[in-house]
């Protein structure tokens, strides 16, 4: 075998072994339309902003796709005397060992105005969606969590009291 | 280079590379379309000489590229059984670590190919694939051609039936030719005040343009429930055969052999159907011919069935959507061709899924995004593909009146706009109190034409007004139900 022949060999397997290795976080760098990637952080992030708010899942759905794609939808707000418009809304998974925070688009829905009338709701911003690959998780049971920031003095974070747990394969809800 | 020998070279890739497409179109011989086998040969085909040429380019020896091409064929068409049987065993990896694996023992085979093989071991190598898979081409094309044979007498024989049906009616009724029919039916179309109610949108312009072209509308007709499957049986049998008490198993069961197309063949019509073939709420095993629409969903077609095993099968399916927009354009289509097939006794009916969901277009006829496809939520998607499906029903409805001024067109919807229902039962939502607004839900599209004569048909419902144009057009006595 020539001594090149014997390089090119070696640094094709090892360039596999690498991406073999770094395959999750190489797949899931990749921007996909309309996708958040999830982010892991400390727990005791938003504990400061503890606190009950109106706010919903709505539909929960995970795509028979390579990614497990895992969609979120629901609504949150917490009352203000003024409309948000820089209005931020994550969810935050948060089990014995990890957490992870996956951001959500903010939408306007105009029905939840007419719903939550009595509650004097200001602007019509208040509903979400979030896509986010689930795979990066470690596995286990987590609580997922709500952080709702309306502006700086309005911002609150909720216990949604809503269980998932994830395998290698599954992303579900569960009883706990 | 070996003549012979570039021969099995070839033929064993040829073999290799089409042998799922003929097992699959020889094991659904009458089923499966030639045009479809001849496409995804041609594609596969292509792939593989493209392997072919690329390994060529690096072994310069035919038999070892013709080997290595196979393998790499091999493993890239069964992707998907190879992957299952690894994640089965090691459920941590995912689609691209399994892509990784083949692609590295791809490399290594090769390597053992290019360093150590030599071209006569490649050829006998070649010569076992092209002896397996020649010879499984070879053994269910045996099987299929019986079946082959049947298919093809039985295709030729109700042609010829066809042909002399529409050329000379054969109806013992049919003494004089009547004109031909049109009966289309839009799911989820709403009414007047449905669409007023829920969109707050004002529909006159459509009502004023099919009245322009010689219809007579109905703006506050409304059907018994919001049930699809309820309203279309009730309508294809002139009675209320089915209730919303009933399960959907009873119900369809119902939709066999529909009383209208007795009625109309015993009159001398020929029907002639068009369905979306998700529904199949028209039983076209009673029609005399129908629109064959061969691609509703990429699941379930020939070309899925083939690239869901093939490494591939994660980026198929991005076309649904263009499938799903060509089929519905093709309808209507074909609804409009329909009135250049014959100068009487023709009865043509088509249920369009549409403007029900998926929500496919905007109001100018453009692709929706994602998010809106299947959004009941807001009633804007809905609106934009009412909107359009408005341009695309008058734009039918002039043609076949230009083509066919003589013609009879009832165009209805089975109920209306149900927001109400959507918001409570997909988002938990109790908006509306749903008791209140079923009179919106099943306000219906009621619109006749008779020939641009006049005819009665003011706050019927769709089976009233159904009954109606048939008891005048046939002169039979049809009674009206409750």
């Amino acid at each position: 075998m020539k001594k090149t022949d014997k390089i090119i060999y070696w640094v094709i397997t090892v360039s596999f072994v690498l991406l073999f290795v770094f395959a999750n976080n190489i797949v899931l760098s990749i921007p996909l339309k309309e996708t958040y990637r999830l982010e892991e952080v400390e727990s005791t992030k938003y504990d400061e902003y503890k606190r009950d708010f109106e706010a919903k899942i709505e539909t929960f759905y995970v795509k028979q796709d390579i990614f497990f794609t895992t969609e979120f939808s629901g609504y949150a707000f917490i009352p203000t005397n003024q409309a948000s418009p820089n209005k931020d809304i994550n969810l935050v998974f948060i089990s014995e060992n990890k957490s992870y925070e996956v951001d959500a688009s903010v939408i306007e829905w105009f029905f939840l105005k007419s719903m939550f009338r009595e509650k004097g709701l200001v602007g019509i911003n208040h509903f979400f969606i979030t896509r986010f690959s689930p795979i990066e998780m470690e596995n286990g049971i987590y609580e997922l969590f709500i952080y709702c920031y309306e502006n700086e003095n309005t911002i609150g974070f909720m216990d949604t009291n809503r269980y998932f747990e994830k395998t290698y394969r599954t992303f579900k809800e569960v009883k706990k | 280079m070996n003549k012979k020998n570039t021969v099995i070279s070839i033929a064993s890739l040829i073999c290799v590379a089409l042998f799922p497409c003929f097992f699959l179109y020889l094991q659904n011989t009458g089923a499966a379309i030639f045009s479809d086998l001849i496409e995804m040969s041609g594609i596969l085909l292509l792939i593989s000489l493209i392997i072919l040429g690329f390994s060529f380019l690096i072994f310069r020896n035919i038999e070892k590229a013709a080997l290595i091409s196979n393998i790499f064929l091999i493993i890239g068409l069964y992707f998907a059984f190879i992957e299952k049987a690894i994640v089965k065993v090691i459920p941590m990896l995912y689609y691209w670590h399994v892509a990784i694996i083949c692609l590295f023992l791809i490399f290594q085979i090769g390597y053992l190919i290019y360093k150590k093989s030599t071209a006569k071991l490649a050829n006998q190598i070649n010569q076992v694939f092209l002896l397996i898979f020649g010879g499984l081409i070879i053994f269910n094309g045996i099987l299929a051609v019986p079946k082959a044979f049947q298919t093809i007498a039985t295709k030729a024989q109700n042609q010829a039936e066809l042909d002399q049906k529409i050329n000379n009616p054969t109806s013992d009724n049919q003494e004089r030719n009547l004109p031909n029919v049109y009966y289309f039916i839009f799911d989820e179309y709403a009414g007047f005040d449905s669409i007023q109610r829920y969109c707050n949108y004002d529909n006159s312009a459509f009502y004023d343009a099919l009245e322009e072209l010689g219809f007579v509308t109905s703006k506050h007709s409304v059907n018994d429930t919001t049930d699809t499957l309820t309203e279309i049986t009730n309508l294809l049998q002139l009675s209320k055969v089915n209730s919303i008490e009933m399960t959907a198993a009873e119900k369809r069961a119902n939709l066999k052999d529909p009383y209208l197309f007795r009625l109309m063949k015993e009159h001398g019509y020929t029907i002639n159907a068009l369905d979306s073939n998700n529904y199949e709420f028209i039983d076209i095993n009673s029609a005399d011919m129908h629109l064959s629409i061969e691609f509703v969903s990429t699941y379930g077609t020939f070309k899925s069935s083939i690239i869901q095993n093939t490494a591939y099968y994660p980026f198929y399916g991005s076309e649904d959507r263009e499938v799903e927009i060509s089929n519905l354009l093709n309808m209507f289509n074909y609804a409009v061709e329909s009135s250049k097939k014959a100068q009487s006794n023709l009865f043509t009916i088509g249920y369009f899924n549409f403007p029900h969901v998926p929500f496919l277009f905007d109001e100018q006829g453009n692709k929706t995004k994602d998010s809106d496809r299947l959004n009941l939520r807001d009633t804007a998607p809905y609106l934009a593909q009412f909107k359009y499906a408005n341009k695309k029903i008058l734009e039918m409805a002039t043609e076949i009146i230009a083509n066919d001024p003589e013609a009879i067109i009832i165009i209805q919807s089975d109920h209306g706009y149900r927001y109400p229902t959507h918001l409570q039962f997909w988002y938990g939502i109790n908006q509306f109190d749903v008791e209140e607004e079923a009179p919106y839900m099943r306000n219906i599209l009621n619109a006749v034409y008779y020939q641009g004569e006049d005819i009665y048909i003011d706050n019927y419902s769709g089976i009233n007004t159904l009954i109606t144009v048939l008891n005048k057009l046939l002169d039979v006595d049809l009674q009206m139900v409750n």
